[in-house]
């Protein structure tokens, strides 16, 4: 399995709509610094860094060539990223390859995004295939708005469902002084927002948002000697699917299999994972709209299929409950996107810290599972513990 | 330090030329006389629609197995456009609302045909409606998928 | 009819259209215009925008310096890279410097400004350790040399971008324009 790892540094930004007051390099630099002072190392402690974003997001093509000084990259190895929604998790998995692989022993992890650049779902648009796609797509807001239809006819499941499911990410949200939308939500506030595509609502989507994340993932030798209780990355799996919705995903006529269920077994029987519901205390499922969190639960096995909507409706989802779904306030409060997959994994880690202040589960964290989920179905999913 | 912060605008207007490739080709080609076609691997005999030159699951050469496919379909899922967005192949916002739906045509069984249906409103559509594709005037048609207009309610 | 075959930038511009009807058994390519339009804004942020600032107001260069390893950057950067440091130190570097390369360019591109041919030509100002890379203009190629003196000439109207500098031009041995 090679070098063990773990993540000894967290930095966010407090992710917000607009930051006209810097420029993309200095917001890299004030996540990096942030993670570099809470693991107390210097940049040249660090041996490689990996960077993730969506140059189209931002209109730089080598968008990391943009980005050297402020991230610390000069002089140093390292590698850019860009595989969609799941890029913040792929940067970690990243740099967790090159650690395990025993040729690097301090790597530093950095996503960001500033979507104030230009309007996201249109770059977005251009992911898909040109010719028979593009045209039609409404960029990712269209497959969530197929998931819902769907699970609203197959379980009962009705639209104050994946309302409520947005309440309680509002309240979280407003307990995590990074989170970009800190609202204080109703049902019928969420049910009263405008249609983007039915039943999806504005309210059921994630933000556009400027800001950027960073973690430092170290060997156990480091890790053991950090300045922090190191929080282990103990596995990961990550599965793909076809590239265009035509030809798979969650609207194919008669879906057999689905990535995330692929990679979750895994990753499961691997790590002796009987029932998710019981075996994690904490998860940060990369959730981009209120209507995936029901059919993603029960992918992940986290419940029965058809189940989801009720465990909601009963709320143990909370921060005080038995399952918490993203304590942070989620994807749909705060989405830069090169960095939400990263984000996913930095909140996870501050959970099996005790470090997550207001937003901390009331329960006893000692295991988490962190997912990052890209438009073409892809999942990427880690497994943290406090405990080797 | 002065107060004033810089915004700049900077527009980005780039050309690609971009390969269909013989099988992609072949579909579209297909679209301007008025037939769908999709190919048919020789090893899961799964179609795919559009046609490719390799099977993604068993990673074999499609080969010649051409399928043509029938203008009628059943809706098996749906969306309702209603928010506009900047389209960058256009150059200007997308025309709002419309519908498009996962079409499976006759003969095409486990592939579905992503395209606009012409209702749009949300209570005459649903699962398992019967649809059939309009195609432009033939002189209209220049090989592209908007070669059909959109797909009309049949029942 | 034959596929064109590109001659130049401006005919890769232009729709090849399929030339056959269709065939099943001849699969020839068919090759598509894909056009990308993205309106983009950028916030350079505070550093840059005094830069651009200073170009557009008072027709002055500024560089910024590194307090750890002491090297002043023109244009200024935000982080000097080499210390991993935030950088606040602005300098003076007056509008004169020395030219340290220039080269060339003979073909025009819809991007460009000016047509070729132009001269572009990397300039040290003084008290600053990097390069500026700009137009060159008011010169006699074959009279440039390496070391030679050079000042910045300004735009009448200035929008606060880098081009409102419009060019350098050799500096007189009196120390007045040629």
């Amino acid at each position: 399995m090679g070098e063990r790892v773990a993540i000894i540094g967290i930095g966010q930004t407090d992710h917000r709509y607009l930051r006209s007051d810097i420029n993309h390099e200095e917001m890299i630099y004030e996540a990096v610094r942030k993670a570099l002072e809470d693991a107390d190392l210097t940049i040249r402690d660090i041996d490689t860094i990996i960077i993730d974003n969506m140059d189209l997001f931002e209109g730089h093509y080598l968008s990391d060539a943009m980005s050297v000084d402020g991230a610390g990259m000069y002089l140093k190895p390292g590698l850019k990223m860009n595989t969609g929604g799941t890029s913040g998790g792929t940067a970690v998995v990243t740099g967790w390859h090159h650690i395990a692989s025993g040729l690097f022993e301090t790597a530093l992890v950095i996503g960001w995004e500033k979507q104030d650049a230009a309007p996201s779902i249109s770059a977005l648009v251009t992911a898909r295939e040109p010719l028979y796609d593009r045209g039609m797509g409404a960029g990712a807001v269209g497959i969530f708005a197929t998931m819902g239809l769907k699970y609203m006819r197959e379980y009962g499941c009705r639209e104050e469902h994946a309302a409520l499911a947005r309440v309680i990410m509002a309240d979280n949200a407003r307990r995590n002084p990074h989170a970009h939308l800190k609202l204080d939500l109703t049902i019928e506030d969420v049910l009263k927002s405008r249609v983007l595509v039915w039943p999806v609502r504005l309210l059921h989507m994630s933000p556009t948002s400027c800001g950027a994340a960073a973690l430092i993932l170290s060997n156990e030798n480091k890790s053991r000697r950090a300045a922090k209780p190191p929080v282990w990355i103990k596995d990961i799996e990550t599965a793909h699917r076809e590239q265009s919705v035509w030809r798979g995903g969650c609207v194919e006529p008669n879906p057999k299999v689905t990535a995330i269920e692929v990679a979750a077994s895994k990753l499961y029987r691997r790590n002796n994972i009987t029932k998710p519901s019981r075996d994690i205390d904490v998860w940060e499922l990369y959730t981009p709209s209120s209507w995936a969190l029901f059919p993603w639960m029960e992918l992940f096995s986290i419940c029965e299929k058809g189940e989801a909507w009720r465990l909601v409706e009963k709320e143990v989802i909370r921060i005080e409950g038995e399952i918490p779904i993203e304590p942070s306030g989620g994807v749909v409060s705060t989405n830069p996107i090169g960095a939400s997959g990263l984000i996913r994994v930095a909140e996870a880690a501050l959970q099996l810290r005790g470090e997550a202040g207001e937003r901390q589960v009331t329960k006893k964290a000692e295991t988490a599972i962190a997912t990052a989920w890209g438009a073409c179905h892809w999942i990427v999913i880690l497994y943290l513990s406090k405990h080797l | 330090m002065s107060a004033e912060l810089l915004e700049i605008i900077i527009p980005l207007d780039l050309r690609y030329k971009y390969s269909a490739g013989p099988h992609l080709g072949a579909f579209l080609r297909a679209l301007k006389v008025g037939k769908i076609i999709a190919n048919r691997c020789p090893g899961c005999r799964r179609l795919q629609l559009p046609p490719t030159p390799v099977c993604g699951r068993c990673h074999i050469g499609m080969g010649q197995d051409w399928v043509e496919l029938s203008h009628q379909g059943t809706v098996i899922s749906y969306s309702f456009v209603v928010d506009p967005i900047f389209d960058p192949g256009l150059g200007d916002m997308r025309p709002v609302p419309y519908t498009i739906a996962a079409i499976v045509l006759d003969g095409g069984p486990d592939v579905a045909f992503f395209h606009k249906l012409q209702e749009n409103d949300p209570s005459k559509v649903k699962e398992g409606m019967r649809v059939e594709a309009v195609f432009k005037p033939l002189q209209e048609r220049a090989g592209t998928i908007e070669d059909i207009i959109h797909f009309r309610t049949i029942g | 009819m034959p596929n064109k075959k590109p001659s130049n930038y401006a005919d890769m511009f232009h729709l090849i259209s399929p030339s056959k009807p269709f065939n099943v058994s001849s699969l020839d390519p068919y090759v598509a215009e894909i056009r990308l339009v993205m309106p983009y804004r950028y916030f350079p942020g505070p550093t840059a925008t005094r830069f651009f600032v200073e170009l557009r107001d008072n027709q002055r260069i500024l560089g910024i310096k590194c307090r750890t390893c002491g090297i002043v950057y023109v244009p200024p950067e935000t982080i000097c890279g080499r210390c991993f440091e935030k950088l606040h130190e602005w300098v003076e570097v007056g509008n004169q410097g020395v030219l340290q390369t220039y080269t060339t360019s003979h073909y025009t591109l819809p991007i460009h400004r000016n047509q070729a041919p132009r001269i572009y030509g990397i300039v040290k100002l003084d008290g600053a350790d990097t390069g500026f890379l700009h137009h060159l203009g008011e010169v006699d190629v074959e009279a440039l040399h390496i070391g030679m003196r050079m000042e910045a000439v300004f735009m009448e109207e200035r929008a606060g971008n880098v081009l409102d500098i419009k060019y350098f031009r050799p500096v007189s041995s009196s120390g007045s324009p040629l």
